[in-house]
């Protein structure tokens, strides 16, 4: 019986192809396209074309597929994670950006409509809106916490967080951020969501429990991107003007360490194990990696044109 | 979709955001030309923020409310201001963004440039780096405020005055 199981599980990551490594799904605004990055052996797995301006992008395990929207477009491109085939659109309207994927308790896609003031509920299997709820102004980037079942939707135009109820239209608080807050990351453990502000250079901290500013934090130039480690330990933010990637230890809300990227880098994430952080360069087309053990850039990938992959864009 | 939901919606259609943020997808440009002549000297005319009408041929003058803000009349066109946030003269770069935008005299909502210096073997490399969004930052712009017509405008800014500093510069050798 044992065996028997042992030889299924082989089967199904033969049937994956993609083994147990890590892949970067990178969206290419410039080149309308989107690209996998198997990233042990840093090599392009696919590339394909999509429809125009793909911004942000998530990885849906259950589904096997992965998400990119269209802003420009109004809609949202699904694509196998397997094949790498075109599985359809969604159309929403507006302007879909940040977006996430909800494969906890209910299979469902969240998505900001940066210019409906909205977060859209997504039915991944019916591939329809389901719900609409009002947010702040022109919603960027936004985060689950599929544990405590709450949505975190960074209003760049309000200079807000909105708290919203995963599972029903409740909204639980509306918080002051920084100035054009733009990305949103969880801590591992839940206690803390961070929000970048790219305007006034800062990196706003706050307390899950009661949704109070903790700290507001200096951030490099422009900071857009931002992740946490899985092991509560970093909180890593992607500085678009000063071309680096800051360092702060997750607890102390110390600075560490500047790392250089490369140009107007955008988006950060790191790999399940917390060992490595990668950083898509939107201006020099190039995606960092950075080992986080020794806070150096290890390798930087030249990659297809303007990558900027919006959201927690590595995946098994 | 619940009822309230589709209340919002048609609401927003009733009220259109006049008020438009600049859109989502930023545009760049990446334009690059030597000079031969000593990264000095270069640096020497383009870090005066005050002085862009010495050297760039599309602009008539310039008038400098403050320090830092500059504010560039076009030759035929209008004004546009500009304001400095990064000089550099160590590592020869500088750079500066869109602060007051007319669409009508340069088609783009907002821009930040940055200008970079590198000593070569022929002289000076200088890059001229823009991040841009169009003017028109709806989802169906009219031909003239597209992204096409904004980064052909900036291309075309970054190239006359690249152009005729190079042309200055070198002739006066």
């Amino acid at each position: 019986m044992k065996l028997k199981r042992s030889y299924l599980l082989l089967l199904s990551l033969l049937v994956s192809g993609a083994g147990t490594a890590e892949r970067a799904f990178l969206t290419h605004q410039a080149a309308d396209s989107v690209s996998v990055i198997d990233l042990e052996t840093m090599e392009r797995l696919a590339e394909l074309e999509i429809a125009a301006a793909p911004v942000g992008v998530a990885i849906d395990n259950l589904g096997k597929r992965f998400y990119v929207t269209h802003p420009e477009k109004g809609l949202i491109s699904v694509i196998d994670s397997e094949s790498y085939n075109k599985v359809g659109e969604i159309r929403t309207g507006g302007q879909p950006f940040g977006i996430v994927v909800d494969s906890a308790d209910k299979h469902q896609v969240f998505v900001a409509d940066w210019e409906r003031n909205a977060l859209l509920v997504v039915n991944p299997e019916s591939m329809l809106v389901v719900d609409l709820l009002a947010v702040g102004k022109n919603p960027a980037g936004l985060t689950l916490d599929s544990e405590r079942r709450r949505i975190y939707v960074a209003n760049r135009e309000s200079n807000s967080l909105t708290v919203l109820d995963a599972d029903t239209p409740d909204l639980y608080a509306e918080v002051e951020t920084g100035k054009a807050p733009y990305a949103v990351s969880i801590s591992a453990d839940g206690k803390r969501v961070f929000v970048t502000g790219i305007q006034d250079d800062s990196l706003t901290v706050i307390d899950s429990q009661d949704y109070s500013v903790t700290a507001r934090l200096e951030a490099g130039d422009k900071p857009y991107g931002v992740a946490t480690t899985p092991d509560n330990r970093y909180v890593l933010v992607a500085n678009q003007g000063s071309n680096d990637l800051w360092v702060y230890d997750q607890q102390t809300l110390e600075k560490l360490v500047e790392i250089p990227v490369g140009e107007m880098p955008e988006s950060v994430a790191v790999s399940a194990d917390g060992a490595y952080a990668y950083v898509t360069n939107w201006f020099s087309n190039d995606l960092s990696v950075i080992e986080l053990a020794t806070h150096r850039e290890i390798k930087r990938l030249p990659v297809a044109e303007s990558p900027r992959s919006l959201g927690r864009f590595i995946a098994d | 979709m619940k009822q309230w939901a589709s209340l919002l919606l048609a609401g927003h259609f009733l009220l259109p955001n006049l008020a438009m943020a600049h859109g989502p997808t930023p545009q760049k440009i990446d334009e690059k030309v030597v000079i031969a002549a000593p990264v000095d000297e270069v640096w020497q005319q383009v870090s005066d923020f005050s002085a862009i009408a010495d050297w760039h041929p599309m602009v008539e003058k310039v008038q400098v409310p403050e320090a830092g803000t500059r504010v560039l009349t076009l030759k035929g066109k209008g004004n546009i201001t500009e304001s400095l946030d990064d000089m550099n003269a160590e590592e020869h770069t500088m750079s500066y963004r869109l602060y007051q935008e007319d669409i009508t005299v340069l088609p783009v909502s907002f821009y930040s440039v940055s200008i970079e210096l590198e000593a070569v073997d022929a002289g000076t490399e200088m890059s001229w780096k823009g991040r841009f969004y169009r003017a028109d930052t709806g989802n169906f712009p009219p031909e003239h405020y597209n992204d096409a017509a904004a980064v052909s405008a900036m291309s075309e800014f970054a190239n006359s005055g690249m152009a005729a500093l190079k042309q200055q510069l070198q002739g006066r050798e």
